[in-house]
């Protein structure tokens, strides 16, 4: 066939071609010669004559400051911006790998909405109005129809900040739920705020461990977990002869690194804290001047520690006495200029969390070791314009039962505990919650027991979210609003108050693509549907101005010096000058206001129930290329790290004739498998745990690189206690046991738990005890 | 003449390849296509009108997210760069050819340059011009080096026949054209 036999088109056919109003004008436009302003640069390999765009990383929420280069319109590189002092031209493999994060095929193009049944996984492409109109009208009937507070709202950065708002001005008490907060540092925080009076741990650590004598590390496996800054002062530290204590039940990253390492029974490191603070005092080893001027309630931290003993540490941590005692040594010995590190991730076994991190301010201020070069460290704040969005301010009418605060004392401070309203969902009590509204996280991948979650999801009326990639959440919501990325997209002016304060502003670095939006844009565009009186500004350029103005400069000035401001950091304070943010300006080492609420006012060592026999403790913790859920789809970081292993002791592994790099599956104490999982056999890790690395098992197919690669822990845990002071949830409460080719395999004790831990109790038939 | 009404018909397989709307999803639109496929010998049920809704969640499924399995994106630059992402050698090489035609990608596209229908409506474009050097070179050496590879991964995802149909009719034309301009020229 040749083509002018398309002559042979019928003459109808040819009519019907003429008269389609067929779509085409404005594709090409005629391409004008351009007198270049760039003398060729652009014709250069890679980065090279690229033009450079500076704003904020958020790969992590640790932000660092940035430089995208750009060349066509395309993102080609990203690097660290030379002007902070805090990373300078370095950003971390992630915040390398933004780049494809814009570019990834499967991130969410344009609103999408669900035309089969929940879950079914069938949507069609809608339009911004419909789409918003459709969120709007759900939000009103929900609202009318049940109440303000049968809608919540889970979020998580700086993309969920302004949907937040409109909650807020609903009146919801369910307005913010963070599962950051909920199920991560919730307890950490709230035991530093009432010992120190402010936030030591929460999106930053202010741990001075650059100009430490010794760090201590419970738990914390920096250089596995990476914040660029906060990872160079460590090892800053260390290079300067900083000594290291790291007590950890698996030898990671930090304790190969250790001059003590303390391999941990999982769950006790209370009792080792305990144990440190009576063999301290009993010792005559603490700053006795810094307690007596600046501490409350020594007597009765003295009192409730004396039992404890390094004998029954040792017994309890299944440590060396020797071991602990050098501990305490090393760290009297280089007393103030002690980094003891706050931690921030603390969810771990629910009841005894609050106090673990407050046992481990409490060894900071009986060292001295704050508001000293070395200890814990005081933020310097940035100044910049305060902007208000004219969004309702006021907190709304509570109902008769609370979930922010007739359930757990201190959870109101930080929100609603998102436990309690995935619990509220599920049964409607203490009232019906029937919408959720979701943005910048995977709930379903982050909240313990994500069949519950499920179920609860099942029985809302709507669910929406707010979404760059189609995650295991978006996949259940009814509607999915497209994110932009945040290269794409102005957030709000970044503040940095550490070591090294600095101002700075994210900004686009290119234009977005498809139909996605940036968060503002969308809540603001939400709230006029809703028809709440909210967002005074058009666009973010706005309250940026606003808020760049507080600091005396504009985005053009701020622009014309790199893109970031440096300050001077105040981080210290003399001794006769101390005075710290509780009601007596002093810390208290005995917390009344826990005892107020019958809760431990000093820390107790609380067991968690040893595992199950057969069964070891499943642990978790970061990979130094990942961040939770959110990175494992991105290209050069799957390619870096596509699975996790789980990691099993040698010796235990032996016993059952388990070999490194053999497929197995997980059982847990409910019964719950995972997918297949290869082993690491490994003498880095104690016999009665396991570890995984976090957030890998995507069920997502729509993360087409990150589906079914490793295992995810989060559908292994399925026990989970909530803290009494906020209600957070623990992450290391399950358990679980080998299955090789379909046959189970119990786990051998190896380190049997002393007397004083409980075991915990199966039903037989799977489920809780 | 005969490239006139050719180019009229690549411009229509690009309008198919487009979101449904109310042009592509109209009788005109369909029968246009069936009298296009009896010339080809594809054939296209002289009942076969699928809703709009049906195209839309399915052309959603294929070409936009898909909760189920990889979807067919429509991009050359998703087949022809290793990375698989958008906005790399695919566009590139478009864009060149773009260039060299004298012609510009416009700005307030939603999409990338290097989308389905964009390069579509630039063949339609040289056929229109009758510039069958660019058309040659950007087939040999750019749209036939994607386009099956993209034809395959539609076909895996067993799509709406009216998406089978219409990635039929294109690519036996654009055969039609690399013989005439390419084969037959060499």
């Amino acid at each position: 066939m040749k083509r002018r036999n398309f002559l042979k088109l019928s003459a109808s056919a040819c009519a019907a071609l003429a008269s389609l109003e067929l779509q085409r004008g404005g594709v090409f436009v005629p391409r004008v010669a351009k007198a270049s302003s760039n003398k060729g640069r652009d014709k250069l390999p890679g980065s090279l004559g690229a033009k450079e765009v500076t704003s904020v990383c958020e790969m992590c929420f640790w932000r660092c400051p940035i430089v995208g280069k750009v060349k066509d319109g395309k993102l080609i590189k990203i690097e660290g911006n030379p002007k902070s002092p805090a990373n300078g031209p370095r950003v971390c493999a992630r915040g390398n790998s933004g780049v494809q994060l814009v570019y990834d095929p499967d991130r969410i193009k344009y609103p999408l909405k669900r035309t089969g049944e929940r879950g079914e996984g069938k949507w069609a492409r809608i339009s911004w109005d419909e789409a918003l109109d459709e969120v709007a009208h759900n939000i009103k009937k929900v609202w009318k129809e049940h109440g303000k507070d049968s809608l919540a709202y889970f979020d998580h950065g700086a993309s969920a900040e302004f949907m937040r708002e409109i909650f807020k001005t609903i009146g919801t008490e369910n307005y913010t739920n963070e599962p950051a907060f909920f199920q991560c540092v919730g307890p950490a925080a709230l035991a530093y705020i009432k010992t120190l009076g402010y936030v030591t741990t929460g999106t930053r650590q202010y741990v001075d461990m650059k100009n430490a004598k010794a760090i201590l590390l419970i738990g914390s496996h920096i250089g596995e977990n990476v914040h660029v800054s906060h990872v160079r002062e460590y090892v800053e530290g260390l290079s300067k002869g900083a000594k290291l204590i790291v007590a950890d039940p698996r030898f990671s990253a930090a304790a190969g690194k250790s001059d003590l390492y303390l391999p941990i029974r999982p769950g006790t490191d209370t009792a080792l804290l305990l144990s440190m603070m009576n063999f301290l005092i009993e010792k005559g080893l603490y700053d006795r001047e810094f307690v007596e001027r600046h501490c409350t309630g020594f007597k009765n931290l003295k009192k409730a520690v004396k039992n404890c003993s390094l004998d029954w540490a040792s017994r309890i941590c299944d440590l060396k006495k020797e071991d602990i005692k050098k501990a305490c040594i090393i760290l009297s010995e280089n007393k103030p200029n002690v980094a003891i590190h706050p931690g921030r991730h603390s969810t771990w076994y629910g009841r005894g969390d609050t106090n673990r991190h407050q046992a481990l301010a409490i060894l900071a201020a009986l060292l001295g070791a704050v508001g000293v070069p070395g200890g814990l460290y005081f933020p310097t704040p940035v100044k910049k314009g305060h902007v208000t969005f004219g969004c309702n301010e006021e907190e709304g009418e509570k109902p008769d039962t609370s979930i922010q605060e007739d359930f757990y004392p201190f959870a109101s401070m930080f929100g609603s505990p998102t436990a309690k309203i995935v619990e509220a969902t599920r049964t409607g009590k203490p009232y019906p919650i029937k919408l959720w509204g979701i943005n910048g996280v995977n709930i379903l991948q982050t909240i313990p027991n994500p069949y519950e979650t499920m179920e609860a999801i099942k029985k809302l009326d709507f669910i929406f979210c707010e979404e760059i990639l189609p995650t295991e959440t978006a996949l259940v919501s009814d509607i999915i609003l497209p994110g932009a990325t945040y290269l794409e997209r102005y957030d709000s002016v970044y503040t940095y108050d550490l070591l090294t304060p600095y101002i700075t502003v994210r900004q686009p670095v290119v234009e977005p693509m498809f139909e996605v939006r940036s968060p503002f844009w969308i809540a603001r565009e939400l709230a006029k549907r809703v028809g709440l009186k909210c967002f005074n500004y058009n666009e973010e350029i706005e309250f940026i101005e606003e808020e760049l103005k507080g600091a005396g400069l504009s985005l053009k000035s701020l622009n014309q010096k790199g893109g970031l401001v440096a300050f001077k950091a105040n981080p210290y304070r003399k001794r006769d000058e101390l005075k710290v943010k509780t009601e007596s300006g002093k810390i208290p080492l005995s917390i009344e206001d826990f005892e107020d609420e019958d809760l431990d006012s000093v820390p107790k060592f609380v067991p968690t129930p040893a595992p199950p026999k057969g069964f070891v403790r499943l642990i978790y913790g970061r990979s130094p290329v990942h961040t939770f859920t959110r990175t494992m789809n991105n290209l050069w970081l799957n390619n870096e790290m596509p699975e996790n292993h789980l990691w099993l002791n040698e010796e235990l592994a032996k016993k059952v004739k388990l070999k490194d790099g053999e497929e197995v599956i997980l059982e847990n104490q409910d019964g719950k498998r995972s997918w297949p999982i290869k082993l690491k056999v490994t003498p880095g890790i104690r016999p009665d745990v396991a570890y995984l690395p976090h957030g890998f098992g995507a069920r997502s197919k729509a993360l087409t690189k990150a589906y079914k690669k490793g295992v995810s822990d989060q559908y292994m845990i399925t026990e989970y206690e909530n803290d009494p002071f906020i209600g957070a949830s623990s992450h290391r409460t399950s358990f679980v046991r080998i299955v090789k080719s379909g046959k189970v395999i119990n786990l051998p004790e190896l380190s049997p738990p002393p007397s004083e831990i409980p075991r915990y109790q199966m039903t037989g038939k799977g489920g809780r005890s | 003449m005969a490239d006139q009404i050719l180019s009229k018909v690549i411009e229509l397989l690009a309008n198919g390849f487009l979101y449904p709307n109310e042009i592509n999803c109209s009788s005109d639109f369909f029968n246009a296509l069936r009298e296009l496929g009896s010339l080809l010998g594809i054939e296209l049920s002289p009942s076969f009108e699928p809703s709009i809704e049906i195209l839309k969640e399915e052309y959603t499924r294929l070409f936009v997210n898909n909760p189920n399995e990889p979807c067919a994106h429509p991009y050359s630059s998703v087949y022809l760069d290793s990375s698989g992402l958008l906005r790399q050698r695919g566009e590139e090489e478009a864009t060149k050819f773009y260039e060299m035609a004298g012609l510009e990608y416009s700005r307030n596209q939603k999409e990338s340059s290097d989308f389905l229908p964009t390069e579509l409506f630039f063949i339609s474009e040289l056929l229109y011009r009758e510039n069958f050097s660019t058309l040659s070179s950007f087939l040999e050496n750019h749209f036939l080096k994607w386009f099956p590879l993209f034809k395959n991964r539609l076909e895996s995802l067993k799509p709406n026949p009216y998406y089978k149909i219409l990635a039929d009719i294109t690519e036996a034309l654009i055969n039609l054209l690399k013989k005439e301009v390419i084969d037959e020229k060499a």
